[in-house]
């Protein structure tokens, strides 16, 4: 079988943005050697940004014919790393060199499943920068998803609040401050945010989660966010407009959801990776997903396709006691799902007040995208899916 | 085990606790500390010290019982009542 869009020349492997603002990135270490067959997804290198350690997977299959960067380098984004050879047929078949899952961190009594990396949003490619044959990581989409830039960076101005020689000699900690700060920055000057709120009733998702979880040990137990991320998933599915990237003046949607999950690192700061299939895969699977994300977040091994492809987020701040959350937009996205604590409060049902475990769900979204009328709809949607829990 | 101490368990519990947070120093982790106010721990953080606490000393924290556990005394005080 012949790939007819496959380059016959060798082609550069360039430094992709992986995150907001990123202007350089220190490379750490290589996965591959010269020689070594790759296939799209593989590992190819760590990379140390501003935020985190990132492994940058490659997004096409090829030969290592160079690699270009010595670790310890830090170089700016759209730096040439590697040179790669296209396959030959018979090197189509060939096994990965590079190393697939990653390994589980020994705390864990019960090692979860290594996770699918997400697949790039389908969107249509812009065309000109198809035809230069640029080999880039992923489709052109993948240079979206908290970059300020819109565009691969050599084809954009410099965001107004970027300031190099901040970035320059501060800290690892200062400078993702400072990362988050231009994100945020840029959030709330260019959405035009319209927030929504609905107080969901838990009881019947509360009862289903204690009774799952009464047959498991803790290494398999189901957390809420689990079940939360798996409803917000599939009302996205069933929400398009707010399922996307408003880039260059419109809102492309994604071809499916990849839902963010906003994970606080201990060591400070917020990385929000992508979960795949979140509107496909049950609860169970969605919450070792999560518990390996969380792990690989803190750890600093998160893929360059889960920090890069968000299409919609979800923050959850109930654990330290917050009610409601009124969130800000992960740019270039337009929607982000806000949870609050669940608890006992006092509701009317059927004439009667009783005690319920209620949770109360944001949205913010984006209102060049979407109307309050959507995002309305949106939140019925997942407070129904709430109380169908065994459904999902 | 067929004797638990309290010093062992409370070990356990320490141990478990900065295996899943490697930035808490051991000295932080007293009796009377709280996990989600003092240390800061999420639910996901707790899921994982109860599942480590299981690993090292059989004792399976149910689900039940781990939203009344508010510090590492409490958590202590409910492994001894159960090795017992």
């Amino acid at each position: 079988m012949t790939d007819t869009t496959a380059p016959d020349a060798v082609q550069e492997f360039r430094l992709p943005s992986l995150g907001s603002d990123m202007d350089s990135g220190t490379v750490l270490r290589w996965h591959v050697d010269v020689g070594d067959v790759v296939h799209r997804g593989d590992v190819l290198l760590d990379v140390d940004t501003e935020k985190s350690e990132i492994e940058v997977e490659i997004w096409h299959d090829g030969v290592v014919a160079a690699l270009l960067v010595e670790p310890g380098t830090e170089v700016p984004v759209g730096t040439a790393l590697a040179l790669l050879d296209p396959l030959r047929g018979d090197e189509r078949a060939a096994p990965s060199a590079a190393a697939a899952a990653p390994v589980g961190p020994p705390a864990q009594p019960t090692p979860p499943p290594a996770p699918a990396p997400p697949s790039p949003p389908a969107v249509q490619t812009d065309p000109a920068r198809a035809a230069d044959g640029e080999l880039t990581i992923t489709p052109r989409t993948v240079w979206w998803p908290t970059s300020p830039r819109d565009t691969p960076p050599e084809h954009s101005a410099p965001s107004p609040a970027a300031t190099p020689a901040r970035r320059a000699t501060g800290e690892r900690s200062s400078r993702r401050r400072n990362a988050i700060a231009d994100l945020m920055s840029r959030a709330n000057s260019e959405i035009p945010h319209y927030h929504l709120w609905r107080d969901v009733d838990f009881s019947r998702a509360a009862d289903w989660l204690a009774t799952q979880n009464e047959h498991r040990s803790s290494a398999e137990r189901i957390l809420p966010a689990a079940l939360i991320i798996a409803a917000v998933g599939r009302a996205a599915a069933r929400h398009r407009e707010l399922d996307g990237h408003w880039l260059d003046g419109g809102f492309v949607p994604a071809a499916e959801p990849a839902v963010g999950v906003a994970i606080h690192l201990r060591s400070g700061g917020l990385v929000a990776p992508a979960i795949a299939d979140a509107h496909t895969r049950s609860v169970a699977d969605l919450m070792a997903a999560l518990r390996d994300l969380v792990d690989r977040a803190r750890a600093g091994r998160l893929r360059s396709t889960e920090v890069t492809s968000a299409t919609l987020t979800v923050t959850n701040l109930g654990d330290q006691g917050t009610d409601a959350v009124l969130g800000v937009i992960h740019p270039p996205q337009v929607a982000l799902v806000g949870v609050g604590r669940i608890a006992m409060r006092p509701v009317v049902v059927d004439d009667d007040v009783v005690a319920r475990p209620m949770v109360t769900i944001t949205l913010a979204a984006d209102h060049r995208a979407t109307d309050g009328h959507t995002g309305a709809r949106f939140l019925k949607t997942l407070d129904q899916l709430l109380q169908n829990p065994e459904e999902i | 085990m067929s004797e638990s101490t309290e010093p062992s368990m409370f070990a356990a519990v320490r141990e478990a606790i900065v295996a899943v947070a490697p930035d808490i120093e051991p000295e932080e982790v007293e009796l009377d500390t709280d996990l989600i106010d003092d240390l800061d721990l999420d639910s996901m953080d707790l899921l994982n010290i109860v599942a480590a606490i299981h690993a090292a000393t059989g004792i399976d924290i149910p689900e039940r019982e781990q939203a009344g556990l508010e510090t590492v005394g409490s958590v202590v005080d409910f492994l001894r009542g159960s090795a017992t």
